[in-house]
């Protein structure tokens, strides 16, 4: 290909020299021109090749990363920032925020393992994690949810022994609007919203269920409301973190 | 002349490939993976650790592949049975041999301790935290929470003494990037924490370097020395190369050199040993009591 460019090059040069003079010399010339073409040609091609071979196997950058799975929703989104500033400044890792459009389609990307965390609710979530067995159908409920309480462990106790993924503390606010017609088997139960980690990921960052576990109880439906008014989230995010002494500056 | 081009070309194009295939073929054998955990930065860990590589690979007379990862990264290269044998530190070596049946190939003397090292907790020696029970409403500032002796230890020896440190503490945080063991001891040196959790050997290492003056802290407390560095060798790992790998690294002297690079090097000087010793799975017991107490891999409960 190279050479082929460089010959038509030497060629379109030649034409136009025949065609002022016609002379011998021009042959020559041209002939010299060809041989030098022919010669850079193949020394790129060296090059190019020699390289080629020298070069270093790709290598993947393995870094400090999590990635944090949630959708268009508002809350998850305060969320997502939540835990970025907080894991963040506490901990120098990296939050990569990855979006989706369904709450479903978040739960089937950590089952996969694609996913460090993602923001789920406790009545939602049971309803997910039965689906997955067709336990939906059973009139009765598949299991008896007396109260809040029953529903949390119960979501977390499943969800670890069918997908090794742990429910951490609920945050405090809930979101009854995601459930557009709650089983009669879970009507009264409010849809708190919890932070759920592949137990992998716990295990490589002990520091993180212990940190996240803090936010226990601490955003409640008033916070979401407020956080969801500001313009700049980022900055109320970080004010209300610290006003609750939540963070504080990390060295870097 | 196109045509003669095209030769010209496949034929140089072979000889480029050839020449990188020469180069593998000089040493056939399928090379020896070994993985070193980054200690403190990726090129402090390369300095300290490629001349064992290339030692391990003259005597072996095979090819040895050094890996270098991120602590946290270390396991998934276990788990897929990449590499095999591992140079971490003792937490990792207890998940990997729980959780992937490895088994230890040596430690390491280096420091006060031998192959062992302590956590302390520090406070500037001005402040008024003299015992574990000061700590109680503080800031500290911790190492990589798979540090045994900049995470681990302290948690523990925090517990043990009645502080819990996600409740009792007024926050704490651990610093990101390399040197994270330095940053915590500088965090309390110039009062942006009110203590810290540092490696005994750190602290040593700091002071003779002389970039930190013991007097300016207070060792609040210090863990029992716990087993630390640890070469392992994978489950698929034939014994009888175990073992060789094992009496290579037992009988390194402080004169063995290597080259690396086009530079002959001392194995351990560069490494900062002072020589490989033989360990055996139960003196790994006591961090093993310290995981099961803090709930932590491969005993974690949540």
């Amino acid at each position: 290909m190279l050479e082929k460019g460089i010959n038509y090059m030497v060629t379109a040069y030649d034409k136009r020299e025949y065609d002022k003079k016609g002379c011998r010399m021009k042959q020559k010339m041209r002939k010299s021109v060809s041989t030098i073409g022919r010669i850079m040609a193949i020394t790129l091609a060296c090059v190019i090749f020699f390289s080629i071979s020298l070069l270093p196997k790709a290598t993947s950058c393995i870094g400090r990363l999590l990635y944090l799975g949630i959708t268009d929703a508002q809350d998850q989104k305060i969320m997502a920032e939540v835990l970025c500033t907080m894991i963040g400044e506490s901990t120098g890792t990296k939050v990569n925020v990855v979006k989706f459009k369904t709450l479903d389609e978040c739960r089937e990307e950590i089952r996969k393992g694609q996913l460090d965390l993602y923001i789920d609710y406790v009545c939602s979530g049971l309803i997910s994690v039965l689906n997955v067995n067709g336990e939906k159908g059973q009139q009765s409920g598949p299991v008896t949810i007396e109260n809040a309480a029953k529903a949390y462990s119960t979501v977390k106790h499943l969800s670890d022994k069918r997908f090794s993924l742990i429910w951490l503390k609920p945050v405090g606010y809930d979101n009854p609007s995601i459930l557009t017609a709650p089983p009669a088997w879970l009507n009264g139960i409010p849809n708190s919203a919890v932070c759920v980690a592949r137990r992998e990921t716990l295990n490589r960052f002990p520091v993180l269920p212990r940190l996240i576990n803090k936010l226990g109880d601490k955003i409640p439906n008033g916070a979401i409301e407020d956080l969801a008014k500001k313009k700049d989230l980022k900055v109320a995010v970080k004010a209300f973190l610290e006003e609750r002494k939540l963070i504080r500056w990390a060295i870097q | 002349m196109l045509k003669k081009g095209a030769v010209i070309l496949i034929v140089l194009t072979w000889c480029a490939f050839s020449s990188g295939c020469r180069k593998s073929n000089v040493s056939s054998q399928k090379p020896l993976k070994i993985c070193y955990m980054i200690c403190n930065s990726l090129p402090e860990s390369k300095a300290r650790f490629e001349p064992i590589s290339a030692y391990l690979s003259e005597q072996l007379k095979r090819p040895v592949e050094s890996i270098y990862l991120n602590t946290q990264d270390v396991e998934t290269v276990v788990q897929k049975k990449e590499v095999d044998f591992t140079h971490t530190n003792s937490i990792l070596y207890v998940i990997f041999k729980e959780k992937y049946g490895a088994s230890p190939i040596s430690g390491e003397i280096r420091g006060r301790y031998g192959n062992k090292d302590a956590g302390t907790i520090i406070a500037r020696s001005k402040s008024a935290i003299k015992t574990l029970q000061d700590l109680k409403g503080k800031s500290m500032i911790f190492g990589p929470s798979l540090a045994p002796m900049g995470f681990l230890a302290q948690y523990d020896l925090m517990l043990k003494n009645g502080i819990n440190p996600d409740e009792d503490l007024s926050f704490y945080n651990i610093p990101g990037g390399s040197w994270k063991h330095e940053k915590v001891i500088y965090g309390v040196l110039f009062g942006a924490y009110d203590a810290g959790a540092a490696p005994r050997i750190d602290l040593d290492q700091m002071a003779a370097e002389g970039k930190i003056n013991m007097d300016d802290f207070t060792i609040v407390a210090e863990s029992e020395p716990v087993a630390y560095c640890t070469f392992a060798a994978m489950s698929h790992v034939d014994p009888a190369l175990a073992q060789k790998v094992r009496e290579i690294l037992l009988n390194v002297t402080q004169e063995d050199t290597t080259l690396v690079g086009g530079e002959v090097l001392k194995i351990l000087k560069s490494a900062g040993l002072a020589r490989f010793i033989g360990v055996k799975d139960s003196d790994y017991d006591p961090i093993r009591q310290m995981l099961k107490r803090c709930k932590m891999s491969p005993y974690e409960e949540y």
